[in-house]
């Protein structure tokens, strides 16, 4: 099932547009990303974090109308639509513990593991599952994917979407918006050095030479 | 002339630099192949006949087999070398017979000359994103800048007091080694004989990494020679520089050839190298580099490199010769004595030309 099969409010359109903004937000990040200034994946994590949230709350209401966005520090809560969405890096597969907490806290319990719908006079089913956008990345930061699905507070996943994304034509176009427009104009010459410099050695004479 | 005093590690040292195996030796004194290895390994002493004899056929003055105390050696194991697996022991010998005569003279130079210190930095690095740091520090500690191009590798290898020679006519399966070590001046000895240039500064920047990186014993293990390689694409292509410098494809999924081409001339490395560190960094997808390793195959582009750049050349032995003039030497012609080598010999080991004015002495048959 795709998402706007279980909940309108998730039409592809809003989806492929939210990923594209967190997918741009890290390519960014990865352009200032140094390893060999010693940058490392904590820097580049945290960076992505907290432009994503930033930047997503600046969109709320006016470039993505309807997203709306509860931010206190660096604590942000989504909705596309009034519907829950935890945005996170890692493996679709394998929620980590924030996204099964958050999934235990704001999870929907109207439908059951099997995803049969809750009736009125059934037992209500005891898990509980929201929605997530999992960003996954290789070693370096660089993402691969974007997939939308559901987690469970116990950490199954279930109705995935990859979202359609060309993250080579994202990259190139953020590139274009910083610095590699100016390409030209910023390559730097080459170093030039001077040759090594040889002198002979003080003999004894001219030693004594000097000191008289 | 006395015998007495006959080294049989600097006939071994001076048979294996001419490219002589033992037998071909023999056959050109007329001696038996059992009575040279009994010279080489001390259990016999030659008559002066023989002793002039070997000079004569070997390039050195018979003084050269009878100085005091034994060459310092370049063994295999105190070298880092860049080699292919299948080169034969022999021409292994015989580079490492060039280098230990090359490592003579400069320490003969040394005595009468004051070289570059060596400010080469000793790091510790194994992992990848390490050494890609380590490349950074090491240009850091050079005060040279973080993301531009080097226009002579080879220069700033003798600033920072390393000697790099080029060997001609050696070995073809040798690229290049090193050779670092407590109280040894640092020399890299490339192959001149690949007229690809980017070939050749690709070979200095490897044997920089293994000075950088690697301390003896050197096992040519394939995991050293990867992280010498990431060394020497860290350091002649840094991240930031080359990043921004990276053509923007015209269209998706297609790589911008013309200017990756400029990049090869700009950042003085192949086509693969460039391909490579921009598939490292992520500015190409693998797939585009599947595809550009095959297209740069189909059409040859990898080998046709030769006129890319300018060859670097060696110029700190060239200064030395220069500056000897100000030294109780006096020329070179006068170190080639002191050495006890012939004119050619020192031509041979130095790479450099040796006064032609001179008379010189008699010169070594060709084998």
């Amino acid at each position: 099932m795709k998402p706007w099969d279980l909940e309108t409010q998730l039409t592809e359109g809003k989806l492929v547009e939210l990923a594209t903004r967190v997918i741009e937000i890290r390519f960014d990040a990865l352009i200032d990303h140094d390893p060999d200034k010693g940058d490392g994946a904590w820097d580049l994590g945290t960076k992505v974090y907290e432009r994503t949230i930033k930047q997503l709350a600046w969109a709320a209401g006016k470039e993505f109308p309807w997203l709306s966005v509860f931010l206190s520090g660096l604590y942000i809560d989504l909705k596309v639509d009034g519907c829950p969405v935890r945005i996170f890096r890692g493996d679709p597969d394998n929620p980590n513990g924030n996204v099964t907490r958050w999934a235990l806290e704001n999870g929907d319990r109207t439908f059951g593991k099997n995803g049969t719908e809750f009736f009125e006079g059934m037992e209500p089913p005891s898990v509980a599952w929201v929605w997530v956008m999992a960003v996954q990345t290789v070693g370096d930061g660089t993402p691969v994917r974007v997939i939308v699905e559901q987690v469970s507070d116990e950490g199954d996943t279930r109705n995935r979407w990859a979202v359609p994304l060309n993250l080579q034509a994202i990259r190139a176009a953020v590139e274009k918006k910083t610095w590699r427009a100016n390409v030209e104009s910023m390559a730097k010459p080459p170093i030039e050095l001077e040759p090594a410099a040889v002198l002979p050695k003080a003999t004894e004479d001219a030693a004594s030479d000097e000191r008289s | 002339m006395s015998v007495a005093n006959f080294s049989g590690q600097r006939l071994k040292v001076a048979r294996n630099f001419r490219g002589l195996r033992a037998e071909n030796l023999a056959a050109e004194l007329g001696l038996t192949k059992q009575f040279v290895s009994y010279l080489e390994s001390g259990k016999r002493k030659p008559t002066e006949m023989i002793v002039q004899a070997c000079g004569d056929v070997l390039g050195f003055d018979p003084g050269y087999f009878q100085e005091l105390g034994l060459l310092d050696e370049f063994r295999e194991q105190d070298c880092a070398f860049q080699r292919l697996v299948s080169t034969p022991a022999f021409t292994i010998k015989r580079v490492l017979a060039h280098g230990t005569l090359f490592g003579h003279m400069v320490a003969v130079l040394e005595s009468v000359l004051s070289l570059p210190a060596d400010t080469v930095p000793r790091l510790v690095a194994d992992k990848p994103e390490d050494i890609a740091a380590a490349a950074a520090r090491c240009r850091r500690a050079w005060k040279l800048d973080a993301d531009a191009p080097l226009k002579s590798l080879t220069r700033l290898l003798e600033r920072a007091g390393i000697v790099v020679t080029a060997f001609k006519g050696s070995a073809e399966k040798v690229d290049a080694f090193s050779r670092g070590g407590e109280g040894h001046r640092k020399i890299v000895v490339a192959n001149y004989d690949k007229e690809n240039p980017l070939e050749y500064r690709w070979s200095i920047a490897h044997e920089l990494a293994h000075l950088i990186l690697h301390r003896p014993p050197h096992l040519a293990t394939p995991e050293r020679e990867k992280e010498a390689n990431r060394f020497a694409a860290a350091f002649l292509m840094p991240r930031g520089g080359f990043s921004r410098d990276f053509p923007r494809s015209k269209s998706p999924g297609q790589l911008n050839w013309d200017g990756v081409f400029q990049l090869r001339h700009r950042w003085g490395v192949g086509i693969k190298a460039v391909i490579a560190r921009a598939f490292e960094l992520r500015l190409i997808t693998p797939l585009q580099c599947q595809r550009a390793y095959k297209y740069l195959h189909a059409h040859g582009w990898h080998r046709d490199e030769a006129d890319a750049i300018e060859h670097e050349k060696p110029e700190l032995v060239a200064t030395m010769f220069s500056a000897l003039g100000d030294t109780p030497i006096g020329a070179p012609i006068e170190l080639a004595r002191r050495l006890n080598w012939s004119p050619k010999t020192l031509e041979r080991v130095s790479g450099l030309p040796v006064s032609p004015l001179v008379v010189r002495m008699k010169e070594p048959r060709t084998s």
